[in-house]
This record gives structure tokens, C-alpha cells and sequence, in this order.
């Protein structure tokens, strides 16, 4: 079956179309959930909530772009929905300009399970910033319209979860490497 | 700033073929709280749909027959009222057995012999379908046992007998014992029954005999009990063959609902797809339509003396907004609210003023269910076909007779529900419901020699009145959102005239276009 009848018959609500729709791109928008949320739990609140959107409302997919990418927007959206809805609950952090830091990283020996833990581990709105500009190529304008905050603001959360992030990887490196002595 | 383009490097390359299966649990609750769309629930929802819209179409039919036949149904009806007679018969013929009216006598041995009738009509249910073929060959074989009768057999009342003696007949075999036996066994259920009534019948016969002139030779030939019999014979015969055509209408009805039953069933295999939007339930269309108005009996809305007259339904407009909602992707129900008139025009009526009338019998200078306007008092309306030419007065030969035309106007209130049987660029909908009237506008106008006056508006029109519904819905899909409509319409009006003669049973015909816009 091409995509474009998986779609056809996902707009007729076909629940076989439905569930082999889901097998096919779960796994690829759940790596999405799990980085924008900041545990599992909520990874999958969000990728169940994504994909009720996603099938209410397939037949505004149009066929223009790729789907994976349609889907993909979704997933971002669903995930952020929820801190836009807890503006409140946003960490109160320094938006004062930050220094760069400076860090070496070269280790290819770092999991990606680490990798994510950290990126869970970030302050909600620093997660959200890195995820957007760092892995999903948005830009600061467009990060500043997604979740209600300036460029600078979002420039400068840039740069703080990068420090966050890279600070842990040192950490890491630095038991790593006392364990290995 | 290189660094910090490693480490969005570093996350990049890490994160680029990132996947993580999901837990089965994600998907269990993402399908159950999609809409229930699962095939097996579809079927079941469109049976009771189909079914549902089948109740309603049967339930229409049934009220509308009923209607179509309330004071001709003369014909069909005895039979009915012989096996509720039954009980009391033996009551009946008692009473009828003093009495000298031959006809009455007469009528009363039928019906007492309708019991047997009646008797082999419970037998003849248990048989299924082989209803109509063993009728008819029962007819045939009690038509030989008459025959056999009247050659002077000796004849018993024992069936057994009588199923010997078919059985030499030309019938075939298997139809015969069919036959006899199915008459055997009715006979031996109502033995008692038939027994008092043969006794009753000569009884009657006798009665008969001493008063009927006619039948005398026919009568007095046979024993008493022959008689009876062969009377029953006869009156089984019209009695079945009656059933038969009884049973026909049955057969032709239930073939129609299997029709309706099969179409959309063959039409569930091509609308798998529903292209329905879920988001678009709601439409709304303005209509217009022609409506031809028209009475189904012979009759009128104006005056008995012009039951016979001819009557000629003119084409008028209707024109209204629909207001619908889809229930489901195949049922919608709607609402709207129309302005309808209707006119019908009576010809051969002559039109006479005060002075003319003056000399007239004041019997036949009538009004009808006319409320004349003022200035319009004295007039009279006779239908033509009152007057044979050579009697009646100079004055009627001299004159041209005219029409009365009708006109009445609706705001009208429909209420259907529309079911869908082809869901594809041309759809294909049945449509039933009823409609609410409100009389606005009564005018009755005289037309003779070509100029038309009102004279005033009948006063038996309800200024509330209902119509039930039925039509076919074309329609064709101009876009997503636009829909052009095609729906002829059959509304059967009821309780408009509260004082008709005849068999006046009015109804319109219209053929409604709208263009539907969803939202």
C-alpha cells in the first residue's frame, strides 16, 4: 500500500490503516516525544495525544512536503502545547548575557541514552530552545514565536542549555575516566 | 564558538537515527480513543440504519394505504370480519333462522361457511411458501368434488372419502395430497365446528327453499347437507381465491422491502469508503421547486356536486430553505421551512349571479364550502353534469360553463430525515418525513368566459395541516462544500379540508432543486 492510500484510508478513519500509520512512524516521533519531554512518561502522554491530532486530522494534510515532516510538527507542537498551557511553570532563570563556555568534547563514547538523559535533565524552556535550534533547525524567530518569548530570550536559553549540557558531559567524562584508572 | 558548534554536533550526529519503540500500551489507548470506526460496529450500525429507514418506509406505507383505502376496502375486508364472526356464529345463524329474506339467508349460509374458510386459512399459513399453487389446486379439487357431487355420487362428509375420489382426477398427484391432506387435517380440527354448521346450512336450506323462487331448482335437488356444501364449495373458491390475491400483495409487498433491503445492501459494498467530512455536518440550501397539486379520489373540496367534475391541478412554486444535520455519515435529518401554493381548477360549473338565481330552485343554487366575499352573496355554482340539457331551463343552454379555481397558499414546516444509499460524486438519497401546514392564503376565483373573479375563500380549510413525505434525493457534488440537489417529492396531505365529499384526498408533487453549501 503507498502512503498516499495509508492516508486515504486513514481519512476514512480505517482503523487497520490507522494502526499500520502508527506502527510505521511511532518509533521515529516517539525519539521526538523524548526529547522535548523531560521524562518518559511524559513522552508518551505526548506522543498518545500527538497522534489523536495527527489521525483527527489527517485529511488537512494536503500532500505538500513530506509527511514525516507534517507528522514530525505535530509531535513538536503537541509537546510544546504543554508548556505554552503552564506559561507559569517555567523555571525563573537568569536571562542575563552569558559567556561562552568552552568545553572540549571529542568523546564519541558517549551513549545517546546519556545524551538524552541530560536533555531531560534541562530546565523546561532550555530544553525546549536547544531541541528546537540545535535538532530541528528552527530559528530563534521562530523558536520566539512558538512558545511566546523573545529571540534575545531565546538566544540566550540557547546558550545556557548548551553550558548545562556541556558541564554534564565533562562530569561524565570525569567518572568515566576515574573509573577507568 | 567552535566548541560550541561541537557539542550541537555532537547532539546532531547522536540524534540523527534516534528512534525509541514506543510502548504497545500507547497505542492501546491512542486506538480506543479514536472514533469507533471498526468495520464489524459499521455493519451492525448500517442494519439498524437500513432497517431502521426499512420500519419507516413500511410504517409510511401502512398509514398511507390505510388511508388510500378507508372507504373502498369493502371488498377486502369480509374476510376479516368472517373469522372474527366465528365465535357467535352458531348465535347468528339462530337468529337468521326465522328469517324470510332470502338474501339475508343467503348471505348469513356464507358467512357460516366462511368458517371453514377461515379454518383452512390457519392451515394454509402453516404452508409457507406453496400458499398460492395449493390454493389454486385446492380450487381446482374442490371445484371436481362439486362436480362429483352434482353427478349424484354419494356424498359424505367424511374428507377421506372426498380425497379418494380427487385423486382419480386429472391433478398431479403430489398437489393432491397436499390438498387433501391439508384439508383433511383443517377439516378434522374444526369437525365439530363444520358439523353444527351443516346443520345450521340445511337448516338455512330449507328456509331457502320454501322462499327463494330462483334457486329453487338448484336447491331442492340436493339433500340438505349437499347443499350446504356445495354452497360452502362455491364460497371457499371466492373465499381462496381472494386469499390468493390477498397473499400476492403480501408477496409483491415484501418483495419490494427485499428490493430496498438488497439495493442498499449492494450499495454498502461501494460506499466503503465514506467520503463524508467529519467536520462538515451541518448544511443549508435554499430551494425552489414546481409542485403540481393534485387529489388521488374522485371528489371534491368544494362541493358534492362537483365529485364528478374534472379537475385539473395547475403547476406552482414552492420555494424555501433546508437546514440539514448528518447524524451519521449516511443518515441526515432536516428541517426547513417553505412557501408553497397550490391551485386546482373544476371545470364544467356554471357561475350564476343574484338575478339569475332568483328564479331558480333555491336547492341547486348552492355554494358549497364557499364563504363568498361581499358583493358576491347571491351567487350560485352548479356543476353542469346536475342538468340534463332537455330539461333543465333555457338559460343554462345559452351559457358557456366556466371553472372555479382554487388557490391556496402554505407556510410550510418540513421535517425528514434523509438516508443515504450512493455516497460518490452523484449521490442518491430516500428521503421521508412529514410537514407541518399553515394556511396563508385561501382565495376562490370564478372563471367564466375567460375572466377570472374571486368571489370568495373556503371556509373548510384548516389553518393547520400535515402532509407525509416521501422523495428520492439526487444530488451532485460541486466541490467540497457545494452540493446541487435534485429531490421530487411526494407529499400526501392530510387534515387540510375538514369537510370534503367524495373521495377527495389531496396531494402535491414538487420537484425541489436547492444548492446546499456545508459547514
Amino acid at each position: 500500500m503507498s502512503l498516499e492510500q495509508l492516508i486515504k484510508k486513514c481519512i476514512n478513519q480505517d482503523a487497520k490503516a490507522q494502526s499500520q500509520l502508527y506502527k510505521q512512524y511511532a518509533s521515529k516521533l516517539f525519539s521526538v516525544c523524548l526529547k522535548y519531554s523531560k521524562n518518559y512518561v511524559e513522552a508518551e502522554d505526548n506522543l498518545h495525544d500527538a497522534f489523536i491530532t495527527v489521525f483527527s486530522k489527517i485529511d488537512q494534510y494536503k500532500n505538500k512536503g513530506s509527511f514525516e515532516g507534517w507528522l514530525k510538527r505535530i509531535v513538536i507542537n503537541t509537546s510544546l502545547q504543554r508548556y505554552r498551557e503552564n506559561v507559569g511553570v517555567f523555571d525563573i532563570v537568569n536571562e542575563e548575557k552569558i559567556e561562552d563556555v568552552k568545553v572540549d568534547i571529542n568523546d564519541k563514547d558517549i551513549s545517546i541514552d546519556f545524551l538524552l538523559k541530560i536533555i531531560q535533565e534541562l530546565p523546561d524552556r532550555y530544553r525546549l530552545v536547544f531541541n528546537l535550534y540545535v535538532l530541528d533547525g528552527y530559528s530563534h524567530v521562530e523558536i520566539s514565536e512558538l512558545i511566546n518569548i523573545s529571540s534575545g530570550t531565546s538566544k540566550s536559553n540557547l546558550a545556557r542549555a548548551r553550558m548545562i549540557l556541556k558541564e554534564k558531559i565533562e562530569d561524565y567524562k570525569a567518572s568515566l575516566n576515574s573509573q577507568s584508572l | 564558538m567552535n566548541e560550541e558548534k561541537n557539542i550541537d554536533r555532537l547532539f546532531q550526529e547522536k540524534f540523527k537515527d534516534f528512534e525509541v519503540a514506543p510502548n504497545d500500551a500507547v497505542w492501546n489507548r491512542i486506538s480506543e480513543s479514536l472514533p469507533k470506526k471498526k468495520k464489524k460496529r459499521r455493519v451492525i450500525a448500517l442494519w439498524w440504519q437500513i432497517g431502521g429507514v426499512a420500519a419507516a418506509i413500511a410504517l409510511l406505507l401502512t398509514v398511507g394505504m390505510s388511508l388510500f383505502n378507508s372507504s373502498d376496502d369493502s371488498e377486502v375486508l369480509p374476510i376479516i370480519v368472517d373469522t372474527e364472526k366465528t365465535e357467535d356464529n352458531s348465535k347468528k345463524d339462530t337468529e337468521l333462522k326465522g328469517s324470510n329474506d332470502d338474501n339475508n339467508s343467503l348471505d348469513n349460509g356464507s358467512q357460516g361457511i366462511n368458517v371453514a374458510d377461515s379454518n383452512e386459512n390457519e392451515s394454509n399459513n402453516t404452508n409457507g411458501n406453496e400458499k398460492s399453487t395449493t390454493e389454486q389446486n385446492n380450487t381446482k379439487g374442490l371445484t371436481s368434488s362439486k362436480t362429483n357431487k352434482s353427478k349424484g355420487v354419494a356424498n359424505s362428509t367424511e374428507n377421506k372419502t372426498k380425497a379418494a375420489s380427487n385423486s382419480h382426477k386429472s391433478l398431479t398427484e403430489l398437489n393432491n395430497k397436499d390438498n387433501n391432506s391439508r384439508v383433511a387435517s383443517s377439516n378434522e380440527r374444526s369437525e365439530n365446528k363444520i358439523e353444527e354448521q351443516i346443520i345450521n346450512d340445511s337448516e338455512i336450506n330449507s328456509v331457502i327453499k320454501n322462499t327463494i323462487d330462483d334457486k329453487d331448482s338448484a336447491v331442492t335437488d340436493k339433500t340438505s347437507p349437499n347443499g350446504s356444501e356445495n354452497d360452502s364449495d362455491t364460497q371457499n373458491n371466492k373465499g381462496l381465491e381472494k386469499d390468493t390475491s390477498i397473499l400476492k400483495e403480501d408477496n409483491q409487498k415484501e418483495s419490494i422491502l427485499d428490493a430496498i433491503a438488497d439495493n442498499s445492501n449492494n450499495e454498502e459494498n461501494i460506499d466503503e469508503k465514506e467520503k463524508e467530512d467529519e467536520q462538515n455536518r451541518w448544511s443549508i440550501a435554499p430551494n425552489v421547486a414546481p409542485v403540481y397539486y393534485s387529489s388521488l379520489g374522485q371528489g371534491s373540496s368544494i362541493d358534492q356536486q362537483f365529485n364528478g367534475n374534472s379537475k385539473r391541478g395547475d403547476i406552482n412554486m414552492s420555494y424555501g430553505i433546508t437546514g440539514s444535520y448528518a447524524i451519521s455519515n449516511k443518515l441526515k435529518v432536516r428541517a426547513g421551512i417553505n412557501r408553497v401554493n397550490l391551485s386546482q381548477s373544476t371545470s364544467n360549473v356554471f357561475a350564476l349571479s343574484g338575478s339569475e338565481t332568483a328564479s331558480r330552485n333555491a336547492e341547486v343554487s348552492v355554494m358549497g364550502n364557499i364563504n363568498p366575499r361581499a358583493g358576491f352573496e347571491n351567487i350560485s355554482l352548479m356543476s353542469t353534469d346536475m342538468f340534463d340539457r332537455n330539461t333543465t331551463p333555457e338559460i343554462f343552454n345559452s351559457r358557456s360553463s366556466g371553472n372555479i379555481d382554487q388557490r391556496f397558499g402554505f407556510i410550510e414546516v418540513p421535517l425528514e430525515l434523509e438516508y443515504r444509499l450512493l455516497d460518490k460524486k452523484f449521490g442518491l438519497n430516500v428521503i421521508g418525513g412529514f410537514s407541518t401546514f399553515f394556511l396563508n392564503q385561501n382565495e376562490i376565483y370564478a372563471d367564466v368566459d375567460g375572466s377570472s373573479t374571486l368571489i370568495g375563500e373556503a371556509n373548510n380549510m384548516n389553518s393547520t395541516s400535515f402532509s407525509a413525505n416521501f422523495g428520492l434525493g439526487l444530488d451532485y457534488s460541486l466541490s467540497k462544500q457545494w452540493n446541487f440537489s435534485l429531490e421530487p417529492q411526494f407529499k400526501y396531505q392530510i387534515n387540510t379540508f375538514n369537510n370534503t365529499s367524495g373521495n377527495y384526498r389531496p396531494f402535491f408533487i414538487g420537484l425541489y432543486t436547492g444548492l446546499s453549501y456545508k459547514f
